[in-house]
């Protein structure tokens, strides 16, 4: 039964034409990227290094390759990237009951929970194939253009070269990381979806709740730093970063395969899916006791 | 086929449906009736599952709707109030939809007969945003049979059907009671087309019931009364109603 209800909640999903808003979206705004880079490649080393890259004595062309592009588009892209997701998730029940169709769903022998789990599902598989899109365009879009060097990865006062041969493992973990952070924000959406009538409501709310604690995280200011951002998602959401973050040995090369902190990366994908678990159940909960009255 | 008793649903200090007890046979067209407000809504709703009663109990088929809830529901297609459906899917995509809903497998040649009964096989590939608000009630009542259920609990199925849509939905009702066997419970402010097609009827005041009588033994009750403004049977239905809601 199951399978059958994802089945219809997926078909739906993908029947409606706001569906391809968000791959639109995505498609455009990395195309926009690659552009600019094959442009202006040189000035956006510079904005996106803090100016860094004059500082080591690295050609520009090996920096400017298709996995340092890729890199790019994520940290531009992946933090906006929840709104599109809350206008999915945010819409699954709140929206239903807004066009009064939740009524006639409702009346289905179906198990409430069921029903609500399937809609959880069906808004993560649009999740996940909203990464594999942004992968094919980002990562596999910019190889075709900009072609395939070792990945240099710049931080506050270091930089680490990863060998092309050890970069794709980093880049399939960063989207299955990042899946994980925007599954997270679909269950919150989902979770204020269910007490709401209204579809903008839940997708508005989800929206500020990210811009209210992206700021508190930006702020750095010791008072947040040791009490909320430790167990903000917002702060867990950028830890798909971590894959690109490598060990360098005592000579102070690279070590091939190896990630600088694989325990924070664990801890933070604990978290995510810890808070997934908290508003998905939450969300069981108000569905089950929910008088449908719309 | 389905028995109500005590059934109470209170929103905070107000009591929307108040001690609600009545009885519907297999194999009966019921008539639900009551003013905006009545309760109506609110009853059909708990018998869907869409609201939880504050208190009393429901039986379907001599089971406990709050212990049976799935196994129910698979044999009941319902309408409740107006009959929003996905503007962005056609029609033969909501049968397919609610055939998987009731643990079917889409069938296009029962589609098509549905669609047929219903008067909409022309129109079957078309998005139901383009439909008129008689088509989509149509097409709601498609798909409240594509499970080919026992029971049809219908609110207000007449909302925005042409004359001759409402005749045709009047036939079709009396067709599925008479022979498929289907019983049927029908909600409508409509008193002339309750009185046409319903066996018996219920009528609720404010919440509680106020009669519930078969047709034949209303018309006897009416004419013992001397209602005045019944010049003929068709009114019936609609003096007894006036007299029993205080107007």
């Amino acid at each position: 039964m199951f399978a059958s209800i994802l089945y219809i909640e997926l078909f739906k999903i993908f029947r409606r034409p706001r569906t391809y808003i968000a791959f639109g979206a995505i498609a455009l705004i990395v195309l926009l990227v690659q552009f600019a880079l094959r442009v202006n490649g040189t000035e956006f080393i510079h904005f996106f290094t803090d100016s860094q890259a004059d500082t080591f004595e690295i050609p520009e062309q090996q920096i400017l390759n298709g996995y340092f592009v890729c890199v790019a588009i994520l940290h531009l892209i992946l933090i906006h990237v929840p709104l599109l997701v809350a206008l999915i998730a945010g819409d699954m029940i709140a929206g239903e009951a807004q066009t009064g169709t939740l009524r006639m769903l409702a009346a289905q022998p179906t198990s409430r929970t069921t029903l609500l789990l399937a809609k959880f599902s069906a808004s993560t598989v649009y999740v996940i194939l909203l990464l594999l899109w942004m992968a094919l365009f980002a990562l596999f879009g910019s190889l075709l253009l900009f072609g395939q060097e070792d990945l240099v990865v710049f931080r506050e006062t270091d930089l680490h070269i990863i060998s092309q041969h050890d970069v794709l493992w980093r880049f399939i973990g960063a989207f299955i990381y990042a899946a994980l952070a925007l599954t997270m924000i679909a269950s919150m959406a989902l979770f204020l979806s269910v007490y709401a009538e209204n579809a903008l409501g839940p997708i508005v709310a989800t929206v500020c709740i990210v811009i209210v604690f992206t700021i508190i995280q930006q702020l750095k200011v010791p008072v947040f730093e040791q009490t909320i951002n430790p167990w903000s998602f917002t702060t867990h959401m950028l830890g798909w970063k971590g894959f690109f973050y490598v060990e360098k040995n005592a000579e102070g090369v690279t070590i091939d395969g190896s990630i600088e902190n694989p325990m924070a990366l664990l801890k933070s994908g604990i978290i995510l899916v810890g808070y997934t678990l908290f508003f998905v159940s939450l969300s069981v909960i108000g569905y089950r006791k929910k008088d449908i009255l719309c | 086929m389905l028995t109500v008793r005590g059934l109470t649903k209170r929103f905070g200090e107000f009591t929307a449906v108040d001690d609600l007890s009545f009885t519907v046979e297999q194999g009966q067209v019921y008539g639900f009736l009551g003013q905006n407000g009545a309760g109506k809504s609110t009853t059909i709703r708990m018998l869907l599952t869409l609201i939880k009663p504050t208190a009393g109990e429901i039986t379907f088929f001599g089971n406990s709707l709050e212990k049976n809830r799935s196994a129910i529901l698979s044999q009941i297609g319902a309408i409740v109030e107006k009959p929003d459906l996905y503007k962005y899917l056609t029609a033969q995509e909501h049968l397919n939809l609610f055939a998987r809903f009731g643990g079917r497998r889409p069938d296009q040649k029962r589609n098509n007969d549905l669609l047929q009964q219903v008067g909409l096989l022309e129109r079957a590939s078309s998005r139901v945003g383009t439909y008129s608000q008689g088509m989509r009630q149509r097409l709601a009542l498609a798909c409240a049979l594509v499970n080919d259920p026992k029971l049809l609990i219908l609110d207000e199925p007449t909302n925005g059907l042409d004359p001759q849509g409402i005749a045709d939905m009047r036939q079709l009702i009396r067709s599925l009671c008479k022979e498929q066997g289907k019983t049927v419970i029908v909600s409508s402010h409509l008193l002339s087309e309750i009185e046409m097609i319903a066996d018996r009827v219920l009528i609720i005041h404010k919440g509680k019931k106020v009669a519930e009588e078969s047709m034949q033994s209303l018309t006897q009750k009416a004419s013992q009364l001397k209602l005045q403004a019944v010049p003929e049977k068709r009114y019936v239905l609609e003096a007894y109603f006036l007299s029993l809601t205080g107007h």
